[in-house]
């Protein structure tokens, strides 16, 4: 194969730089790099072009390895929920250890996290590092089956008798990976939260996101379906690859321009994802992250989506979701 | 697989990697250390020349590691000495100052402090020889605890009856001492429990060893104190003064970069350590780089013992006697640079660009050449006609290397040419000593080499296949660290690196590509200059010399007519520099950018020239030669334009000034460089 990326070398050093760094988990070699930009044939410009221009959105694209995601996780307990407790505690004068104490009675007694979609999903998956990385008790991770329990309702149209576990629940926490748009979540777990909040009134339900976007965030707290939306890291138009705002494209390269970009990326974005409305990413996301655990379809497919028809070789595969129809 | 040069430097290292990447083929390091040797010895040497790891490796700790716990005895007879490293960054050496306490009470707490440090070193050492030795039991344990307690002028008021609880004793002193020390902005004043005379510990512990444990007797104690550079001034007179003041059984060995020993003084009047009587000295990249010590051998061994570390073993289809074969061979070899040219010119119509270089300086200098038998346009095609060689570019580049030297001598032009045609021919067929072509290839074949590359435009962003080409592979990197083995073992890190990236497989043949060979040597090269940690001061001030100097050398390098050969050295006249000018130039030295020569070349009787040339190591970045043999004078107005002025423009005139000899029309016109078009489009540092 030839090695299409020393056309490229300020491009290439910087990568090489990435892979051994902040992309360490990611396993990024030449090989890979090589054969992702073979895929650019020189259709809607040269070939060298193209893949300049491929190289460029590379290059701008953020990983979050298993270090990073542990640290956001430790910022999404300790910023957004435990400092507040604390905060509330001093004032009742106790000191740091008796504090500490307190703050692991409340999360026994009260407080339970439990992950959006089904066990073998990634936001379930997080739970075991999320309570590893911040110290939390084993039972304070849970699912949502095993802390509500719906009954059946005494007539039709009345709402369920519910019941928690433990007794003394005031806030169910959803943790989640991922959020860009806000539709899946609320598809997923809206009606559960409603029958909750039909039953019981008083009890808390949050959700916490270790990534999200500011769309997001907006439309899930204007939905008012969850007391509070939270996330450790929050993505602006500016992480969009082809707003006006995109900050990948603020000082490029010599020969790099962000329109030759898009339309490089359209064209073969088109030939990797059958529906059009994806073709930038899910619902025009034109994200460029990726995870250890998976590269999230809100990316520029052309990154992660894999075509053994065309054949389309990616660089950050995503692993898709199978499921029984 | 795993990059087996990923770490650099000897610091780094554990006492098991110190131990297996041990290399001295000849014995020559041990020759040269002397670890027994009363004399106490200074060791010099440029960053990353091998200081920690000489010191480190004939350490106690290493050397039972090499022999077995079971041979030290018999070991430490034979050599007769006991090794004890220390690194001075241990010491933390910049608690010892300011906050509101006078020099001399600082002085008194840190030679303590530094008794306590030597006297724990010492002791624990001592009682790991003498268990290896199985003589626990040979001597009066509680008489030597009273001896040694006797070194204090108080009696400590617990119970100290074991070297054990002594050691502690020692260990509990120094934690207090750290405590009052790193407290002493918050808390004063500092109070340590006892104070005593420098020397008590360090010289009195060994004595008193020596004399009352058999193990020990005539055994020499040789403290190996490693980063001498870390220590300030005072700090240093203290030590100096240990080392002029030293008591047998004790010896010292100090590893410092050069210009690490701050001062010479020490404690005593106004007396200084004097080499020789005090002191000997070891500069030790100087010996790496001699005649008297094989250092290619030496390099290429040390790899093979990092490769063969690395992978438990050798990688396979290699053994004892094919490693060195086998590890060469591993690196893509480079075109000869004739066939790459002539490759290139291939793809060209018409003339080279040398030849149409010697057609535009005759076309723009018509009025100049006049006089030298130039009259017309049809003069200027004869020349070239004479000059064209095609059938060996080398030749034809040659030709007209001598031509501008012919114009820079005034003399007739068109004569000159048909000469120049004779030697040429001449030179293809049976060349004699004094034929033309042969006594300046003799000399400057690698500059013109270099030449017809740039002439090609074949620079960095070529790649490989250009000038880049000429640096690259084992022996030339050898040759680029100049004595200073981390630049090797750094070089062949960054190429690595790169080739692991590539997923080219590293013990095969051929197998690391001329691409990563190339962007290696370049990472190494950038490495190199961010690796110094020059005062943040002077930074600014280093860097733009470097690059100053570098870019004039490659300019008259890369001229029509360069003075001299394989041009990478300055000469200055330190004496007659400014200060600061000077002050920049020991900067530049002491991080490396800049190697001192042996040569002193006199420019007029009595005048000592000090010749500095640029590291190997910094010359990818300026394709500069690796080999140093061309040297260019600068004046005391040069050194102050290049080193110390704070504006180009005073730089940017004499460079002009040199260029201008160099290039047509060889007057002392001006060339103005904001119109005319550098030969080579480079980056620079």
């Amino acid at each position: 194969m030839t090695n299409h990326s020393d056309k490229f070398p300020e491009f290439l050093s910087l990568v090489k730089t990435l892979a051994s760094s902040a992309w360490k988990d990611a396993n990024i070699d030449a090989v890979k790099i090589d054969r992702w930009l073979n895929n650019f044939r020189g259709v809607v410009a040269t070939a060298d072009t193209e893949m300049h221009h491929a190289f460029h959105l590379l290059s701008q694209l953020i990983y979050f390895g298993e270090n990073e995601i542990n640290e956001c996780l430790r910022i999404l307990f300790q910023e957004k929920l435990a400092y507040q407790f604390v905060q509330e505690q001093k004032k009742n004068g106790l000191n740091s250890s008796a504090i500490y104490g307190a703050l692991l009675g409340h999360l026994r007694d009260h407080v339970r996290f439990v992950g959006v979609g089904s066990a073998s999903e990634s936001g379930t998956s997080f739970l075991y590092p999320f309570r590893k990385a911040n110290g939390i008790p084993t039972q304070v991770c849970s699912s949502l089956e095993k802390v509500v329990n719906f009954g059946m309702p005494a007539q039709a149209g009345a709402a369920p008798p519910i019941s928690f576990s433990p007794s003394t629940l005031t806030e169910i926490i959803y943790l989640d990976d991922f959020c860009a748009t806000g539709q899946q979540v609320e598809s997923r777990e809206g009606a559960a939260v409603k029958a909750i909040r039909a039953s019981a009134p008083s009890m808390k339900v949050h959700y916490f996101i270790i990534f999200a976007t500011n769309t997001a965030l907006s439309y899930l707290r204007s939905l008012n379906l969850f007391d509070r939306v939270e996330a450790a890291i929050v993505f602006d138009d500016d992480y969009k690859a082809f707003s006006l705002k995109s900050h990948f494209y603020r000082t490029p390269h010599q020969g790099i321009d962000q329109a030759t970009g898009k339309l490089v990326m359209e064209h073969y974005g088109r030939l990797v994802e059958s529906d059009p409305q994806h073709i930038l990413g899910y619902r025009g996301s034109e994200m460029l992250v990726s995870f250890k655990h998976n590269t999230p379809d809100n990316s520029l497919p052309t990154i992660w989506k894999e075509n053994s028809s065309l054949p389309w070789h990616p660089i950050f595969r995503r692993i898709e979701k199978l499921s029984f129809s | 697989m795993s990059n087996p040069f990923y770490l650099t430097r000897a610091a780094d290292l554990d006492d098991n990697q110190i131990t297996k990447l041990w290399v001295d083929p000849s014995s020559n390091l041990m020759r040269m250390l002397r670890p027994a040797s009363r004399l106490p010895m200074l060791i010099l040497g440029g960053r990353g020349s091998g200081k920690t790891h000489l010191l480190r490796y004939f350490s106690y700790p290493v050397q039972r590691r090499v022999y077995g716990a079971d041979k030290m005895l018999s070991h430490v007879r034979d050599t007769g000495y006991l090794g004890i490293h220390t690194r001075c960054m241990g010491l933390y050496t910049n608690r010892f100052t300011a906050k509101r306490m006078s020099e001399s009470q600082w002085q008194a707490l840190f030679s303590f402090y530094v008794e306590l440090w030597f006297g724990q070193l010492i002791l624990q050492t001592a009682l790991d020889f003498i268990k290896d030795a199985n003589a626990l039991d040979s001597f009066d344990e509680n008489d030597v605890v009273r001896q040694l307690i006797g070194l204090f002028d108080d009696k400590p008021s617990q119970v100290i009856q074991t070297l054990t609880e002594y050691s502690a004793f020692l260990k509990h002193l120094q934690r207090d001492l750290d405590g009052q020390v790193n407290m002493a902005s918050f808390r004063q004043p500092i109070c340590p429990q006892f104070l005593i005379n420098s020397g008590r510990l360090t010289f009195g512990i060994p004595k008193i060893f020596g004399e009352s444990i058999p193990c020990l007797k005539e055994i020499q104690f040789t403290l190996f104190i490693d980063e001498y550079e870390h220590l300030y001034v005072e700090q240093q007179k203290n030590i100096n003064t240990l080392l002029r003041e030293r008591e047998n059984p004790v010896s010292f060995k100090i590893g410092a970069r050069l210009h690490g020993m701050r001062t010479y003084q020490t404690w005593g009047g106004d007396e200084e350590l004097k080499e020789g009587s005090d002191y000997e000295l070891l500069n030790l990249d100087v010996d790496l780089r001699s005649d008297k010590f094989n250092y290619q051998e030496f390099a290429t061994e040390l790899c093979l013992a990092r490769i063969k570390f690395e992978n438990s073993g050798w990688p396979s289809g290699w053994n004892d006697q094919n490693a060195a074969l086998m590890f060469a061979k591993t690196f893509e070899a480079s075109l000869p640079v004739e066939e790459t040219v002539r490759l290139q010119l291939q793809k060209r119509s018409g003339d080279s660009p040398w030849i149409e270089n010697v057609s535009s300086a005759l076309t723009a200098h018509l009025n100049v050449v006049g006089k030298l038998g130039i009259n017309n346009a049809q003069d200027v095609v004869t020349i070239l006609e004479r000059l064209r060689f095609v059938d060996n570019p080398l030749i034809e580049k040659t030709s007209t290397f001598i031509f501008y030297g012919a114009w820079e001598d005034q003399q007739n032009l068109l004569e000159a040419a048909e000469s120049i045609q004779n030697s040429a021919l001449e030179y293809s067929l049976k060349p004699k000593p004094e034929n033309l072509h042969a006594k300046k290839l003799n000399h400057f074949s690698e500059d013109m080499r270099d030449q017809m590359l740039a002439d090609l435009k074949m620079d960095q962003n070529v790649g490989p296949k250009g000038l880049l080409s000429r640096y690259l592979g084992v022996e030339t990197w050898i040759r680029m660290s100049d004595g200073i083995i981390r630049n090797f073992i750094t070089t062949l890190k960054h190429v690595y690196d790169w080739a692991l990236f590539r997923g080219e497989g590293i013990y095969s043949s051929s197998a690391i590509t001329l691409s990563s060979q190339s962007q290696g040597v370049l990472d190494a090269s950038r490495w190199f200059i961010n690796d110094a940690n020059v005062l943040e001061s002077d930074r600014g001030m280093v860097d733009a010399s470097v690059k100053r100097i570098a870019n004039l050398l490659r300019k008259l390098r890369f001229s029509e007519k360069p003075s001299e050969c394989s041009l990478c050295r300055f000469s200055v006249n330190l004496n007659t520099t400014s200060p600061q000018a000077r002050r920049i130039i020991e900067a530049a030295e002491m991080w490396s950018f800049f190697i001192r020569d042996r040569d002193r070349r006199q420019r007029n009787p009595g005048e000592q020239l000090t010749v500095l040339r640029i590291n190997p190591l910094v010359a990818p970045q300026y394709y500069l030669p690796v080999s140093a043999r061309g040297n260019i004078d600068l004046s005391a107005e040069d050194c102050l334009a290049i080193f110390a002025s704070q504006n180009d423009a005073d730089f940017k005139r004499i460079e002009r000034e040199k260029v201008g000899r160099c290039t047509p029309p060889f007057n002392k016109r001006l060339i103005d460089y904001d119109n005319e078009p550098d030969l080579l489009r480079l980056s620079s540092i």
